[in-house]
């Protein structure tokens, strides 16, 4: 199973990108794109129909640093086809 | 504008999500001008593609994406010669890299080097150097058709990743190659991915799994022009040369242009290619139309005709119009085909539209004469339109290969090749594959797709919804409860994709020396060559098509008139019969016509006792009637009022009798609309034809209607032209060809024909090659009623096949025995006589199960004379058991000679009971010899006054009445009403019985109609006409499970269980 464990992000696009997200209760600025790809879920095997219609995932690999601080790290923050929800799944810190 | 270079269709096999059709539909919405087609190795979809294309106007582009040795190409084709390559690949058996280097040096081929070719293979695992040096051996051979193919999915890290595209963007700018984009689209939208993760799934053979679905995500769609646009730049930036963005869509384009084809100039369509006239000729060297007109001349002095003037005239208006078309040479081919046929002694005849022609008669390709049928060459081959007619052959369908290796033998493998089929997925295999792949349980999902009728894909929720037979079972349940819902939509979604090709059951296809580079051929399952192009293709690539079709009844009159010769001696002429005999109409009117040809089914057999037809046209006119057009419009019953004087036939015009006459004033034939056209408005039959079949089509209706009225009234009334308008109007698209009726009337004839005069020989031919509707026990027992006697299967008479053995008695075949072989029948054959068990054992080396089924169906019964009072079928089983017990210990045999001496002991056991018997037969032969099945219910049929079929006839219309029998068929006819109604036949020993079941009837009992095989069944009389009756059903049970409760609860149970179902409501 590709789908990531994640954790439900407010994310704040610019020009179509993330730009700033909160997590942990804290903000953060995205100050660096790494890269962007498409990835599917395994629909066939969901059990839950929600998550088989949840379509591609769509994944941001970007750098981010706290506001009012100098610790940050590499993010992997996921947007799914038919949900406006973001998911942060993976944090390089 | 860009355009897509490499998509697939659903023609690559399991791969492909798409059909055609809606491909070109989806780049046209996208706006594209261009649009290519380069399925997996085939190029089977190439003609419907660039047809699709033509109508949508974008300009085609056929490649092939070749796999050769692990890597993948796309081949483009710039021109003919360049299809005329793809053909020659797509035909090697063992496609290698040597193959492709000799078609691209001729420079007709584009190379597209993309993520999975050799080349873009080595970029993806980063070997930079093998890259370059693969790129330098390609560019070598021809540089200027060298594009490398970028793809991005916006996959992470693959081949398909925006990084290996511009890796290959890279090197192809240091190497100075043009750079083209596809988006490798597998699926139209990305809705249609999943599609392709179920089929990844069927072709592996697998469940659907995370490592085997070969895409990455939803990218691989067919992109509109815009988001590539931005492809284009995702690429070009990640390669640091944003600027280049544009020059990879105008190179995109560039190779698009110079690849469009055009249909007619580079594939032929609307051309017409046949074998070259020295071939069909043999060498001989004067022109194809001087030997057509001699072959004609030839061909009407044997029917004795050739100095009728009204055949003279009608021979020369038709070479007249086939010299103008230039098919002289495309009517000696078929009749070199028809006479190699001939020669070869098997039976054949022209069917559909070409018996309208007297040309075809007298070559000896159609058998029936056009003049004295009232028949029209126009309505077959007109000189207004320039495609090649059809003729289709009916030839003995147990010989139909020979045919085939005559033909292939005749012209040559590079002229004559079969055509194929695609078989596509309907709902049962949709219902299987898709199940397979989602990894749901193979015995419900087998469930599931037997329970559901033969219909398409598509339409699996709405068969669910309606089918009163679907709602107890368990996809019922779990439909309604949404459950099935990702299920069905990919059901759905692969309605219509193509399975597989197929060797099309009859079709031939010639033509000349070219045909190679013109159509891609591929081995079919038997061996054969076989084209990639199905019927349509072939008909737009204008080759010659030969449809040799393989009929049953053709055979089984072909081997009932050879036993004619042996028990009678007599050389009968069938093709030459008597078609006004006394006996053969009286038989038909009879109705008892089970085995006749097109004329047995429950709805003809009531037909012909409502019709009662007394003349060959007649029989003509029926076959006409019986189909769904005429039938649903309800235009059979004012037929027969008028035909039976009830009312008079009315004619709106005195010039209209001659045309109408013959069916009473109703409109049967397209014969008779192209001639009530051709005489209200002065125009030819030619032209009428035309007007005929644009009839079919309500926008050109409207046209004709101006031109109609406006050419009719210089001749004829308003009211006249207004109701003669209303006929054409109603009556033109239910019409059928009066040529094609009376080429299949002729069989029909033959074949009542044979079994009135000689039932036995008729019954052994049907019997042998079961050309109809009716399982064999029926058959049997219809010999039974027509006084044939059936004699028992014998070890030393029995043939191969049926024989007739006097004039009123017929042996059954070796054949019919289960689990025998061809071999071990041939063995039989070619040992006996045998004198014993113990001899047959030793001698014809038979199988032990198959060997005891011959003694427990009655073989050696006439061996040792049983029953007798001393010896019975259980005693030669014993012996059997001795017999295998001693050859079996003792290789060397040494106690079968004792044995083969031995008199078989009798063990005084109790012999075969007839239920045992009985029991016998049909589980070995299929078919109840000695009883009707029904015997054993006779007991409970008697209490509860059970009605036989031979009975009917004197009872009352309306009288319900109850009957008993063995399931024969059900039917699902199209009916007028748009409701479904149920047809079962079954059989009682003494006749046929047809019920009909309405819908309000279906809920309760199409289960065990469609389930059970032994019924009861309660209905009301329904007449039809003098000899036609049929039931109206109120119930049906199964017999078996009736007869258990009648055993443990007697006769009050059976008859309060009959009363509390619901009956008619009158």
């Amino acid at each position: 199973m590709r789908l990531r464990r994640s954790e439900v992000v407010a994310v704040w696009l610019k020009d179509g990108r993330p730009d700033r997200f909160i997590w942990n209760q804290n903000r953060y600025l995205v100050v660096e794109q790494i890269s962007r790809w498409f990835e599917m879920t395994p629909w066939w095997a969901a059990t839950d129909l929600a998550i088989a219609n949840l379509g591609e995932q769509e994944i941001w690999r970007v750098v981010a640093k706290r506001v009012n601080s100098t610790t940050g790290g590499v993010f992997d923050l996921i947007n799914f086809e038919n949900n406006s929800q973001w998911y942060l799944s993976r944090v390089i810190d | 504008m860009f355009a897509h270079l490499n998509t697939v269709s659903g023609f690559s096999l399991q791969y492909g999500t798409s059909k055609v059709e809606e491909l070109v539909l989806q780049a046209k919405k996208l706006g594209f001008t261009h649009l290519a087609l380069a399925d997996h190795d085939t190029l089977a979809g190439a003609i419907a593609f660039v047809t699709a294309c033509q109508k949508a106007q974008i300009q085609p582009i056929l490649g092939v994406n070749f796999k050769v040795n692990q890597s993948r190409l796309v081949l483009l084709a710039k021109n003919s010669l360049g299809f005329a390559s793809l053909c020659r690949l797509v035909s090697l058996p063992n496609l290698t890299n040597e193959h492709i280097y000799k078609e691209i040096l001729e420079n007709n081929l584009v190379v597209l080097l993309g993520p999975h070719s050799n080349f873009g293979q080595a970029v993806k695992a980063k070997q930079f150097n093998t890259a370059q040096e693969i790129l330098q051996h390609w560019l070598s051979l021809t540089k200027e058709n060298i594009v490398i193919e970028l793809v991005t999915h916006q996959a992470s890290k693959n081949a398909f990743s925006t990084s290996n595209a511009a890796n290959m963007l890279k090197i192809a700018k240091a190497n100075r190659v043009k750079a083209v984009l596809s988006n490798a689209a597998r699926y139209l939208t990305p809705a249609d991915a999943k599609v392709a993760d179920v089929l990844d799934a069927i072709r592996i053979k697998q469940k659907i799994n995370f490592n085997r679905v070969e895409r990455n995500n939803s990218q691989g769609y067919l992109k509109s022009p815009f988001e590539m646009a931005n492809l284009a730049q995702e690429v070009a930036s990640a390669a640091g040369e944003s600027d280049i963005a544009s020059l990879i869509i105008k190179f995109t384009e560039t190779v698009a242009e110079s690849c469009a084809l055009d249909p007619v100039k580079d594939l032929g369509f609307g051309s017409i290619s046949l074998p070259e006239t020295e071939v069909v000729l043999n060498g001989k060297s004067h022109g194809a139309h001087r030997e057509l007109v001699a072959k004609c001349e030839a061909g009407l002095a044997s029917w004795g005709l050739a100095t009728k003037s009204q055949y003279r005239q009608r021979l020369e208006t038709e070479l007249s119009v086939i010299s103008r078309l230039g098919f002289a040479t495309y009517f000696l081919t078929v009749a070199e085909v028809v006479e190699l046929t001939k020669k070869m002694k098997i039976r054949v005849a022209a069917r559909g539209s070409g018996a309208g022609s007297l040309v075809n008669f007298a070559l000896g390709i159609s058998g029936v004469d056009p003049i004295a049928h009232g028949l029209l060459m126009e309505r077959f081959l007109s000189p207004l339109r320039t495609s090649l007619p059809d003729i289709d052959i009916d030839v003995e369908s147990h010989r139909r290969l020979e045919i085939y290796d005559a033909i292939i033998d005749r012209f040559g493998k590079n002229r004559a090749i079969c055509l194929s089929m695609r078989d596509t997925y309907r709902v049962r295999h949709a219902i299987r594959d898709v199940g397979a792949a989602l990894g749901y349980p193979t015995g419900e999902i087998d469930l599931f797709a037997k329970a559901l009728p033969r219909i398409k894909a598509k339409d699996v929720r709405k068969a669910l919804s309606e089918l009163p037979e679907l709602k107890k079972s368990t996809f019922y349940k779990l439909f309604t409860q949404g459950k099935l819902d990702n299920y069905l939509d990919l059901v759905e979604k692969l309605d219509g994709l193509p399975r597989n090709l197929a060797m099309h059951p009859c079709g031939v296809l010639l033509s000349n020396s070219e045909l190679l580079n013109r159509t891609p051929v591929v081995e079919s399952a038997s061996g054969y060559p076989m084209s990639e192009f199905d019927k349509d293709d072939v008909e737009t690539l204008g080759f010659l098509k030969l449809d040799v079709l393989g009929v049953r009844m053709q055979s089984a009159i072909s081997h009932a008139v050879s036993e004619i010769k042996k028990i009678e001696n007599k050389e009968i002429e069938i093709d030459k019969v008597d078609l006004t005999d006394q006996k053969t109409f009286e038989l038909i009117q009879s109705t008892k016509v089970l085995g006749c040809f097109q004329i047995e089914s429950p709805g003809q057999r009531e037909l012909i006792g409502k019709f009662s037809p007394r003349f060959f046209n007649d029989l003509i006119i029926d076959i006409s009637l019986f189909r769904p057009g005429p039938m649903k419009s309800g235009m059979i019953e004012p037929f027969l009022k008028a035909k039976d004087g009830l009312s008079e036939a009315k004619y709106l015009h005195p010039d209209l009798k001659p045309i109408l006459e013959e069916t009473w004033g109703v409109v049967v034939f397209h014969e008779q609309v192209i001639k009530l056209i051709s005489i209200a408005t002065g125009c030819t039959f030619a032209e009428a034809d035309e007007k005929r079949r644009q009839l079919g089509d309500f926008e050109e209706q409207l046209a004709i209607r101006g031109w109609f009225f406006k050419r009719a009234l210089k001749r004829y009334s308003l009211s006249v032209v207004e109701e003669l308008w209303k006929i054409l109007e109603s009556f033109a698209s239910f019409g059928f060809c009066k040529a094609h009726a009376a080429a299949f009337a002729l069989p029909t004839y033959q074949s009542t024909w044979l079994k009135a005069h000689y039932p036995a020989a008729f019954f052994a031919g049907i019997l042998t090659h079961d050309p109809g509707m009716y399982p064999k026990r029926l058959l049997v027992n219809d010999a039974k009623n027509f006084k044939v006697k059936i004699l028992p299967l014998d070890i030393n008479t029995s043939d191969r096949v049926y024989r007739a053995e006097t004039a009123n008695s017929l042996r059954i075949a070796l054949s019919e025995v289960r689990g025998i072989s061809e071999d071990e029948v041939e063995r039989i054959l070619h040992y006996r006589p045998f004198t014993s068990l113990a001899d047959f054992w030793n001698r014809s080396r038979i199988s032990r199960p198959v060997t005891e089924r011959l003694i427990l169906a009655g073989a050696f019964d006439s061996i040792y004379r049983l029953p007798n009072k001393d010896l019975n079928r259980r005693d030669l089983l014993l012996q059997l058991s001795r017999l295998e017990h001693v050859t079996g210990n003792d290789p060397a045999q040494l106690g079968l000679g004792i044995l083969l001496k031995e008199e078989i002991v009798s063990h005084k056991l109790p012999d075969l009971t007839l239920d045992e018997v009985v029991k016998n037969e049909v589980e070995i032969l299929g078919m109840d010899l000695s009883c009707h099945i029904t015997y054993f219910y006779k007991d409970l049929l008697k209490d509860l006054q059970v009605v036989f079929s031979k009975d009917l006839l004197a009872l009352r219309q309306n009288t319900e009445v109850l009957m008993a029998g063995v399931k024969v068929s059900t039917q699902t006819p199209p009916i007028r009403s748009g409701k479904r109604v149920v047809f079962l036949t079954m059989d009682d020993t003494t006749g046929p019985i047809d019920a009909t079941f309405f819908e309000d009837m279906q809920r309760q009992f199409a289960q065990t109609v469609f389930n059970s095989w032994l019924f009861l069944i309660r209905g009301n009389i329904r007449r039809t006409g003098p000899r036609g009756i049929s039931l109206i059903a109120s119930g049906c049970w199964d017999l078996p499970a009736l007869y258990q409760l009648y055993k443990t609860q007697g006769i009050f149970a059976i008859k309060t269980l009959l009363a509390n179902s619901p009956q008619l409501v009158a």
